[in-house]
C-alpha cells in the first residue's frame, strides 16, 4: 500500500533516518510497487530495495497519491507547452514540435561523485581542447603516431580550411556536452563527447524552474547547488574570448532558423544572456569583420556563438549552396576580427573514431590518468577487428563515425535479421566510418509512466547524463546536466531526436 | 630564367553585384627552384585584402568588394626566377621505394587517398592496371612511362571536358585537357603507392613575343613524391616540367587550388569571365625594386 502523504506538511527525510532505516533492513512501502530491476542499476534503489542515501529528500514525493501526481505532471506539461519548451525531430511526422516529455521525480548525484564526475569532465575536455589545437597546429600527435593520420584526414570532421588558424587562449572548444552513462556495475563512462553544437541545456534550465514550482520545499531543503546562472557563466565564458582581442566585445547567437530541432534553445539561450539572436541574413561581413544588420545600420559582432554546423557557416569555403551562414566568416577568423564558438572543425574531437583515443590523448597532453573511463570502442577500419564483429554483430552496438543525436545508430541486440543484414552491407563498403561498442546496460531511475490504462505508475526507465562544460578563462561546469530518459520500455537510446524524456537533475552539496 | 607574369580577370555581371568576397591563389609558390622576388595584386573596384596560407602552404588572398559593382578586375602581377628543374638521378626501385610504405603512407596521406576529381573507380583502376609498375622498375622511369602513356592515350581536346569534369569523363570520352590529364595521372600514381599533388601554374611561352596568352597559358600539372623528393611531370606534354613551368599552388586536386573562388549578392544570373594573361621573360639584372613595398 502506499501512504499518503501531504508534500507541504512532510518534511524531507534526512539522510540520517534512512540511514538508520537501512540499518535496520526497514523497506520503505511503496518499494514494494516499484521493484528494482535485477542485473541493473537503479540510481534510487539498492538491488535488495533499499533507498540510496542521497534520494532521501525527495522520498515524500513517492509517497503522494496518483492524483496528486498526475496532477502535477499536467501542470509541468501545460508549463513546458506554455513556454514553449519544444524541439523538433527530424525524420518525424507532421506537426514536429512536440515538447520535451518530463518526469517530475529528479535525478539525484550526491556530492562526492558530481566532484569526481566534475573533475573528469573538465580534465576530459581540456585534453579534447588540446587535440583539435593540436590537430590543426602542429599535429605533434600525430607526428608522433600516437592517432594515425588517415583517421583525421578523412574523417568528415576534419577541416582544412581552418588549418593554422589561431583562437584566443587556444580556447576552441567553448561549450561541450558529454555523454555519460553509469553501467550496470554503478560506474560512469563517457558514452560521446559533443563539441559541436552541443544542445539541451535549456531543457535542463526549464525542468529546474519547473520543480521549483512544483515542489519548491523539496527543492529548498535538500541544498541542491543552483544551475541558474548557466546563461551568464555561457556569456561570461564568451565575453573572455572576446576580451583577449576587443574591448568591451559584442556577442551574437547564430541560428539556423525555426525549423531547427533546438530553436527554443538558441531564443531561450539569447534572452537568457541578454544577445541577439540572428540567422545568418541578418550578418554580413565587410572589410573582413563581421557586422550585423539593425535599424540603426551596420553594428559590429565579435564573438558570435554559433548553432550551425560547419558546413553551413561560410559558402565561400564550405557548401556554396547554404543561405544559412554568412559569406565570407572564414577570412574574418583567418583576419582575426571575429571569434567564432566553438570553433570551426571542432567536430574532429567528437568523431567517434576519434573517441577510441581519448584516454591516450589525456595522458598525451596533460600527463595525467583519465578519471573516467569510455566505453570499450572497436574501430572497423582495421580488418581483424571488423571481421570479429561482423561474425557477432547482434552483440554490438554500430554507431556512424560522423554522426550525432543518436541518428544511425543499430543496437545490435534490438536489430531485426533485415537491419543487421543492411548495416552488414554498409560496413562492408565503408568501413572507416563505422564504430563498434560493446551495449553498456544503461542505468535505470524510477520514473512515473502512465499504463494503457491511464493510470500512473512508477515504472524503471533507462537514463544517461548531458553535463554542460564551458571554458573561458577558466572552466565552468554546470552542477549536473540534462538527465534524459528513454521513455520507452527497455529502450536504450535516450537521445531527444529518438523520443526521450527527460528529468530534473540534483547535484547535493557537500553538507548532504 | 627570369619571368614576368600579369594575369588579370575580368569578371562582368549582367547585373550589379555586390558583397563578393573571393579567395584567391595567384601568388605563386615559391620552391627551391622557383623565387618570387616581387608580387602585386590589384582589385577593382578597390578591395579588402587580407592573406594566409592554407592547409597545403599554399599562399591565399581573401579579398571582399562590398559596394555594388557591375565589373571586378583581379589583377596579379608576379616577378619569378625560375631555375631548370633537377634531373631525375635516383635509381631506386619499387621494390625498395615500397619498404618504406608505412611511413610514406601516413606522412602523404592526402596525397594518395582518393579526393573530389579523382574518385578510385573501377574505370581508373583498370587503366592503372594497364600501366602498374613493374618491381626491379627504378620509381622514376616509371613515373616517366606513366606520363608519357597517358599522353598517348588520351587526345587533348579543349571542350571536351569543363573544370569539373573529374576522371571518369576524360577516361570515358578518351580526351580532356591540362587538368584531366592531370587528375588521371595523378590516379595512377596514387593507385601504384607513389604520392602525387595536382599544381595549378602557367606555362610559359617559348620565344617572348609579348602577345596575350588569353587562359591558353594557365596550365596544370602534376608532382610526385620520389626518393629525392618532389618531381614535376607535365602529362599534357608527356614529360618532365621544364623551366617555363612556373607554380601557382598545390593541392590534392584542381579543388583545393582554384586561382579564384568566390561568391556575391546579385539580382543577376549571369557574370561572364575574360583572361587575359602576358608572360614574358625578363633580362636578369634588371632591378626588382619596381613593385615597391607590396613585395612579399
Amino acid at each position: 500500500m502506499h501512504s499518503q502523504i501531504d508534500v507541504e506538511s512532510y518534511a524531507p527525510a534526512t539522510a540520517a533516518s534512512v540511514r538508520n532505516a537501512s540499518a535496520t533492513g526497514t523497506k520503505l512501502p511503496f518499494s514494494q510497487a516499484y521493484l528494482p530491476p535485477p542485473g541493473l542499476y537503479d540510481e534510487m534503489f539498492t538491488s535488495t530495495g533499499e533507498v540510496r542515501p542521497h534520494y532521501a529528500p525527495i522520498l515524500p514525493l513517492l509517497r503522494m497519491r496518483h492524483d496528486e501526481l498526475d496532477e502535477m505532471r499536467i501542470t509541468a506539461e501545460r508549463s513546458l507547452l506554455h513556454q514553449g519548451v519544444t524541439f523538433n525531430v527530424y525524420n518525424g511526422h507532421a506537426g514536429i514540435e512536440r515538447i520535451f516529455p518530463f518526469d517530475v521525480i529528479p535525478r539525484i548525484i550526491d556530492y562526492q561523485t558530481w566532484s569526481r564526475l566534475e573533475a573528469g569532465l573538465i580534465q576530459r575536455v581540456k585534453a579534447l581542447n588540446a587535440f583539435v589545437a593540436d590537430v590543426y597546429g602542429q599535429g605533434n600527435i600525430l607526428k608522433d603516431g600516437l592517432i594515425p593520420r588517415d583517421l583525421i584526414l578523412e574523417s568528415a570532421q576534419y577541416r582544412r580550411a581552418v588549418v593554422g588558424l589561431k583562437v584566443p587562449l587556444d580556447i576552441f572548444i567553448t561549450i561541450a556536452g558529454i555523454d555519460l552513462v553509469r553501467g550496470d556495475d554503478g560506474n560512469f563512462r563517457v558514452l560521446e563527447d559533443n563539441v559541436r553544437t552541443p544542445s539541451g541545456v535549456s531543457y535542463a534550465l526549464e525542468n529546474r524552474a519547473i520543480t521549483a514550482q512544483l515542489i519548491p520545499e523539496v527543492l529548498r531543503a535538500s541544498g541542491v547547488r543552483p544551475i541558474e546562472s548557466y546563461p551568464a557563466d555561457l556569456l561570461a565564458c564568451l565575453t573572455e574570448l572576446g576580451s583577449e582581442r576587443f574591448s568591451d566585445p559584442t556577442v551574437a547567437l547564430l541560428t539556423p532558423g525555426p525549423f531547427n530541432s533546438a530553436f527554443f534553445e538558441h531564443v531561450f539561450l539569447s534572452q537568457q544572456m541578454g544577445i541577439e539572436l540572428v540567422e545568418g541574413q541578418d550578418l554580413v561581413c565587410k572589410d573582413h569583420k563581421l557586422w550585423m544588420k539593425t535599424v540603426h545600420g551596420l553594428r559590429r559582432v565579435h564573438v558570435l556563438y554559433r548553432r550551425i554546423d560547419d558546413d553551413f557557416l561560410d559558402p565561400v569555403v564550405f557548401r556554396a549552396d547554404s543561405l544559412l551562414g554568412v559569406a565570407g566568416l572564414t577570412a574574418a577568423l583567418r583576419a582575426g576580427n571575429v571569434i567564432v564558438a566553438n570553433a570551426i572543425g571542432t567536430g574532429i574531437a567528437d568523431d567517434k573514431a576519434v573517441y577510441a583515443y581519448t584516454p591516450d590523448m589525456i595522458r598525451y597532453y596533460l600527463g595525467e590518468q583519465p578519471i573516467l573511463p569510455i566505453v570499450d570502442t572497436f574501430l572497423l577500419r582495421h580488418r581483424e577487428v571488423r571481421e570479429k564483429v561482423l561474425r557477432d554483430l547482434d552483440q554490438y552496438v554500430i554507431k556512424p563515425t560522423d554522426a550525432s543525436g543518436g541518428y544511425g545508430v543499430v543496437i545490435g541486440p534490438h536489430a531485426t535479421e533485415r537491419q543487421l543484414a543492411e548495416l552488414r552491407s554498409h560496413i562492408e563498403r565503408e568501413p572507416h566510418r563505422y564504430i563498434a561498442q560493446l551495449p553498456v546496460k544503461l542505468s535505470v531511475h524510477p520514473t512515473f509512466v502512465s499504463g494503457a490504462d491511464g493510470k500512473l505508475s512508477l515504472t524503471h526507465r533507462h537514463i544517461d547524463l548531458r553535463p554542460f562544460v564551458l571554458f573561458g578563462q577558466r572552466p565552468r561546469v554546470l552542477a549536473g546536466g540534462l538527465t534524459r530518459v528513454a521513455m520507452r520500455e527497455g529502450v536504450l537510446i535516450v537521445n531527444s531526436s529518438q523520443g526521450g524524456g527527460s528529468k530534473d537533475t540534483w547535484v547535493l552539496g557537500p553538507s548532504c | 630564367m627570369r619571368y614576368r607574369i600579369r594575369h588579370v580577370t575580368r569578371f562582368t555581371y549582367e547585373m550589379p553585384a555586390s558583397q563578393s568576397h573571393n579567395e584567391l591563389r595567384l601568388q605563386p609558390r615559391d620552391s627551391l627552384r622557383q623565387r618570387t622576388l616581387a608580387f602585386r595584386l590589384d582589385i577593382t573596384p578597390p578591395a579588402a585584402v587580407i592573406s594566409y596560407r592554407d592547409a597545403f602552404g599554399n599562399m591565399v588572398h581573401a579579398a571582399s568588394v562590398h559596394p555594388p559593382h557591375t565589373e571586378l578586375m583581379v589583377c596579379a602581377e608576379s616577378l619569378i626566377q625560375r631555375e631548370a628543374p633537377r634531373e631525375l638521378l635516383n635509381k631506386e626501385r619499387f621494390a625498395r621505394f615500397l619498404c618504406d610504405d608505412q611511413r610514406r603512407s601516413q606522412e602523404n596521406y592526402d596525397f594518395l587517398s582518393p579526393s573530389r576529381y579523382i574518385p578510385f573507380t573501377d574505370q581508373l583502376k583498370k587503366f592503372f592496371w594497364l600501366i602498374r609498375p613493374r618491381m626491379n622498375e627504378p620509381v622514376a622511369d616509371y613515373s616517366q612511362r606513366v606520363v608519357a602513356w597517358v599522353r598517348d592515350q588520351f587526345a587533348y581536346e579543349p571542350g571536351s571536358t569543363d573544370v569539373h569534369s573529374d576522371v571518369t569523363q576524360v577516361l570515358t570520352t578518351g580526351a580532356g585537357v591540362c587538368q584531366d590529364f592531370a587528375h588521371l595521372t595523378i590516379g595512377v600514381f596514387r593507385l601504384a603507392g607513389v604520392p602525387a599533388r595536382y599544381v595549378s601554374g602557367y606555362l610559359a611561352p617559348k620565344i617572348d613575343s609579348g602577345r596575350p596568352l588569353g587562359s591558353q597559358a594557365s596550365h596544370a600539372w602534376l608532382e610526385v613524391l620520389l626518393p629525392d623528393g618532389w618531381f614535376g611531370f607535365d602529362p599534357t606534354h608527356g614529360a618532365r616540367v621544364t623551366e617555363r613551368h612556373i607554380r601557382l599552388a598545390v593541392g590534392r586536386d584542381y579543388a583545393d587550388v582554384p586561382p579564384i573562388r568566390g561568391v556575391y549578392q546579385s539580382a543577376g544570373k549571369h557574370q561572364t569571365m575574360g583572361v587575359a594573361l602576358e608572360i614574358s621573360e625578363e633580362p636578369a639584372d634588371q632591378s626588382v625594386q619596381d613593385y615597391g613595398a607590396t613585395q612579399q
